[in-house]
């Protein structure tokens, strides 16, 4: 024990009136202690300014990130044109994945749009209040950092080395549970298909003709093409497969297709269009009308209730058949003079167009015929388009796109799913279960037909027997129906709902995850299956070739991919020194196949694409600050890091896929 | 004799007394290097971040306001404004380049400013075409001029002269004439915004929707049906050369693998290049390299230096916000970057923001000069630059 003494008594001393002692070291100690602490507190008031400095220059970033985030998910659409967007079965093509889920976390996490995750190893060393980031990375969530770059749409591989950038240095994560919206697409048959008014039957490329029925219209044309709307595929009645369009689309292929155009097979393809007229139950007053209404209307008087509505669905007769006649009819002013078609106003006798072998209407074609039919033709699609979205039976118009073409389509969570297998190779021998929930529209839907792709009998929920088509609302409530469909009681789109009901949070955490040894060498963050690509069905084909088939395109399927792709390093950079040059390694908007052919850094070249697979999971790291160097912190793996809550946003996603403008 | 005892330090005690001392001067020292240090540090630190709130907030000015291109109290930074009849850019007045009286007429070739102009359920706006018209067409689908052409009356030597079989000869003919097109203005409101504002204009003002090609009389500088070269074959100033697509394009094709943008008035003080900056393709997307990015960057990135006039200890501060089209999205990215005094460093701040459109800019500005007033009932609305 410590016995020193400042100052040693005198005996004498103490006896003394006027004793004269020193400071025991005790004292003098305590002494020390509250000076230290008087010291160190002020000392410790001087850190809080800068820390409450760093904490509003975060807060500012954050507000910027979050803007940049509400934008980009607003303003950018996912426009993925070079992926299959239909299959026999939802769980076969990748429009159902959570990528493609209108959801802002999803949608903005790719190297478009802002949000890449941090890779796993960093962040499961980081600490949080109430250890939150830990219980959002347990839950299976991710942790994200900002790209280094602006969010621009632009091609990474142009873009200049970015500056420095703080912002990086925040984390970031989205709580709160996804919401329940719309699908963004109908899996089964991705409407709307889109067709300019007037126009011939659809047709058009066909990648596997393997899923064609015998009787499809098939014919080459820069591949192998056939026309969807004339395909009647078992040759029973479906609703929306119309087989009188058969001899439309066959008197334009032979007027297109087949020969050198003539005024003859013009002539064959009006006519054609006229029988198509008859065989819909249309009368002269439809296609020859005398006089011609002014002004020209839309629908025949009786065909929609008093409220607009088209209670027995026919309404598509008229749009049909004016859209082919239209186009039909145009063709003719390149072979006949105004004069020959009557003038205008058509006085004139006009061109007798008589019938044809299938006993169509005969005609006498005026100019101001023409001209009625291209009005009535825009008349009837426009209206029908913007009055019944749930009738799929005409393509919808080219000319004017918009959201509400597509209806409100939700999955019926609250009912037993459709189960299958995923297709391998050929019907029947796929093995791999798979389910979806129910499709459950807000209304029926009408004259669903058949998809472009696979216009074969399909059975959506059991791809192992196929042997039906996808019921559509004339068999409302029959067990075929409730096999497929949803129970529309349960439909919540259109209902309202409190704003807290739905709240979620964006929340950005503070950490210098830079200055871990491993920031740029850590792997990716492992990437969520709903980033792989996959093309629908192709005979033959199993699900490995099927994952091979889709050729990566940055430009149109950065949903599908990692989101740390354009950044990852292609080879292993470990043994390079820190700060070299690592513009060689990047892997920037190079096509994955690319890859595949590449070493590992070491020589060895990997087969079967196992290179690719390698790049594309992020396992050589990323320059993550694209500052095209290999960066290194000073901080060992070892440590854990504090996070410090930065800033939280409340928001919520739209019930519905839109975009601004 | 009472003698007193006194006795000084010992060796031990001076040396501890002036180990204390030592302590307790370098901890005071200490404490108040640090303290200055980090009163130096968090004030540099509150100025770079008042500098860097003063830059979000300029950008976000310029995104709301467009003051960066355009500032309506500054004759100076007006370089967006000069045109004449059918060749303008961005910020010049519709009356000046675009005049026109206000129509529900089809023949009306004027701006319609009204907010319903384009209301799809309105008759005159659809587009009424024939969307697989190639440049080369042999016109074996029809004259869709017949329908809508910019022109509303077409005299017989307006068509195209096409081969056909008469008789046992092949012989030209054509349609005739005159004949009246039932539908002009849709036409006439596309062409009308393109030579106004440019590409990026043309877009802006137009609906999402929109198809950007139309039928004119035929000449020289048209396909057979009287569409123009410029609008449907690739690689020309409009429409860029991907997949070599010949047709009618909507906004995604031309904005995906190109972008059309707003030109930085100062970044040429000759106002025909400026013009003609409007109105080209920029190749930012698939394939692009860094030299046409830096190139557009030139044009269209021209950074506001806003502390010219800074005490030395400052941080700089450079904001830009550039404007363009990709992938059908209006981009708006802000970038604001700061730079140390001291070591020159620059760090910069960049992110895209909702900003108001070019048709909501030109409607901020009056027509004399200044910004215009609103009102809540419109009565009284001074006139803009969209004003005919």
């Amino acid at each position: 024990m410590l016995v020193l003494r400042v100052c040693r008594p005198d005996h004498r001393a103490l006896t003394s009136r006027n004793p004269r002692r020193g400071f025991t070291l005790f004292e003098v100690a305590i002494s020390l202690v509250l000076v230290s602490v008087g010291v160190i507190s002020v000392m410790m008031v001087y850190p809080m300014g800068i820390k409450t400095q760093l904490l509003a220059r975060y807060q500012l970033y954050a507000s910027a990130k979050a803007e940049e985030m509400v934008e980009s998910f607003n303003a950018s659409h996912n426009a993925n044109p070079a992926i299959d967007a239909e299959g026999i079965a939802p769980w076969d093509v990748p429009v159902a994945y959570k990528s493609q889920a209108h959801d802002l976390e999803c949608r903005v996490a790719t190297h478009r749009f802002g949000l890449i995750p941090l890779p796993l190893d960093i962040a499961r060393r980081l600490d949080s209040d109430a250890d939150e980031i830990q219980q959002i990375l347990a839950q299976g969530g991710y942790l994200y950092y900002s790209q280094p770059m602006a969010t621009s749409n632009t091609e990474e591989q142009g873009m200049r080395i970015a500056p420095p950038n703080e912002t990086q240095r925040m984390v970031i994560a989205v709580t709160g549970f996804a919401q329940h919206n719309a699908i963004g697409i109908f899996p089964w048959k991705a409407w709307p298909y889109l067709m300019p008014y007037p126009s011939a039957p659809m047709q058009g490329l066909h990648w596997h003709n393997d899923w064609l029925p015998a009787s499809a219209p098939k014919f080459d044309f820069h591949g192998q093409s056939y026309s969807w709307e004339a395909t009647s595929p078992t040759g029973s009645p479906i609703p929306g497969a119309d087989s009188d369009i058969r001899v439309v689309f066959d008197a334009y292929k032979a007027y297109t297709y087949d020969n050198n155009p003539t005024v003859e097979l013009a002539t064959a393809y009006l006519q054609a269009a006229l029988q198509y007229a008859q065989l819909k139950g249309l009368t002269a007053d439809f296609y020859q009308p005398n006089p011609i209404p002014n002004p020209v209307p839309d629908f025949i008087a009786g065909t929609l209730d008093l409220a607009g509505e088209d209670a027995t669905h026919v309404a598509w007769k008229q749009v049909q058949a004016m859209r082919y006649l239209s186009h039909a009819a145009t063709c003719m002013t390149r072979w006949k003079s105004l004069a020959e078609l009557g003038g205008q106003p058509s006085t004139g006798m006009g061109v007798a167009i008589g019938a044809n072998a299938g006993g169509s209407p005969a005609i006498s074609l005026t100019h101001d015929l023409i001209t009625y039919y291209h009005e009535r033709c825009m008349n009837l699609i426009m209206r029908y388009s913007a009055s019944f979205p749930y009738d799929w039976a005409a393509p919808r118009p080219l000319q004017r796109t918009q959201m509400m073409d597509f209806p409100l389509i939700e999955f019926d969570l609250f009912h037993p799913p459709l189960t299958g297998v995923l297709f391998s190779e050929d019907i029947g021998r796929g093995t791999i279960p798979a389910a979806q929930w129910k499709p459950l529209p807000a209304r029926p839907i009408h004259n669903v037909g058949v998809s472009y792709q696979f216009p074969s009998p399909t059975l959506p929920h059991n791809a192992s027997t196929p042997t039906h088509t996808i019921p559509d609302g004339s068999t409302l409530g029959s067990p075929e129906y409730q096999a497929f469909w949803g129970d529309h009681s349960r439909s919540t789109l259109t209902k309202p709902f409190k704003a807290a009901e739905r709240c979620r949070q964006i929340v950005f955490w503070a950490v210098d995850w830079q200055s871990y040894e491993d920031c740029e060498t850590a792997p990716s963050a492992p990437v969520d299956a709903s980033k792989y690509p996959i093309p629908g069905p192709l005979m033959s084909r199993n699900f490995s070739y099927r994952m091979n088939f889709v050729d990566f395109r940055d430009e149109q399927l950065y949903s599908f991919r990692n989101p740390e792709k354009v950044l990852t390093f292609m080879w292993d950079v470990t043994n390079r020194a820190t700060g070299d040059d690592v513009s060689d390694a990047i892997g920037l908007n190079r096509a994955f196949d690319e890859f595949a052919q590449r070493d590992r850094g070491d020589g060895t070249v990997p087969g079967n694409n196992a290179k690719a697979r390698e790049v594309f999971s992020g396992v050589y790291g990323a320059d993550r600050n694209f500052n095209r160097k290999l960066d290194r912190g000073q901080v060992p793996r070892s440590v854990r890091l504090r996070a410090t809550t930065v800033a939280r946003f409340n928001f919520y996603d739209p019930r519905l896929p839109m975009t601004i403008r | 004799m009472n003698t007193r005892y006194v006795r000084g330090f010992t060796l031990i005690e001076l040396m501890i007394a002036v180990s204390l001392g030592i302590i307790l001067v370098y901890t005071a020292t200490s404490a108040f290097r640090v303290a200055a240090q980090a009163v130096t540090t968090a004030n540099r630190m509150s100025l770079e971040n008042a500098v860097l709130r003063a830059g979000y907030q300029i950008a976000h000015r310029d995104l709301d306001f467009w003051t960066n291109v355009d500032d309506p109290h500054n004759t100076g930074r007006q370089g967006l404004r000069p045109g004449g009849l059918g060749s303008g850019m961005p910020f010049t007045r519709f009356s000046t380049s675009w005049p026109g009286a206000v129509s529900d007429s089809e023949t009306a070739t004027g701006h319609d400013p009204r907010d319903t102009a384009w209301a799809m359920g309105n008759k005159r706006v659809w587009w009424r075409g024939n969307m697989a018209e190639k440049n080369n067409t042999d016109l074996r689908f029809g004259r869709y001029s017949l329908f809508a052409n910019r022109n509303s009356t077409l005299a017989a030597d307006q068509f195209s002269s096409v081969e056909v079989l008469s008789g046992m000869a092949m012989m030209n003919t054509t349609y005739g004439g005159p004949v009246t097109v039932p539908h002009s203005w849709a036409y006439n409101q596309i062409s009308g915004l393109e030579k106004s504002l440019g590409f990026y204009g043309l877009c802006d003002y137009l609906p999402a929707n929109a198809i950007y090609s139309w039928y004119e009389p035929y000449s020289g500088a048209s396909n057979l049906g009287g569409m123009p070269f410029w609008l449907i074959s690739p690689d020309w100033p409009f429409n860029n050369g991907d997949g070599g697509q010949q047709t009618p394009r909507g906004k995604y094709r031309n904005s995906y693998q190109t972008s059309y943008g707003i030109i930085d008035p100062r970044s040429s003080n000759n106002p025909d290049e400026l013009r003609d900056r409007h109105r080209r393709w920029y190749h930012l997307g698939y394939g692009s390299g860094e030299g046409s990015h830096n190139e557009f960057n030139d044009w269209s990135a021209i950074p506001d230096n806003h502390l010219a006039l800074k005490p030395l200890n400052w941080p700089g501060l450079d904001v830009s916000v550039q404007r363009f089209i990709k992938n059908t999205r209006f981009v708006n990215l802000a970038r604001v970057t700061w730079t140390n005094p001291i070591s020159g460093q620059v760090a910069e701040m960049s992110f895209t923001a909702f900003g108001t459109t070019l048709r909501g800019a030109r409607q901020q500005r009056g027509a004399t000069g200044g910004w215009a007033k609103w009102d809540n009932d419109g009565s009284t609305n001074d006139p803009t630059l969209d004003s005919n």
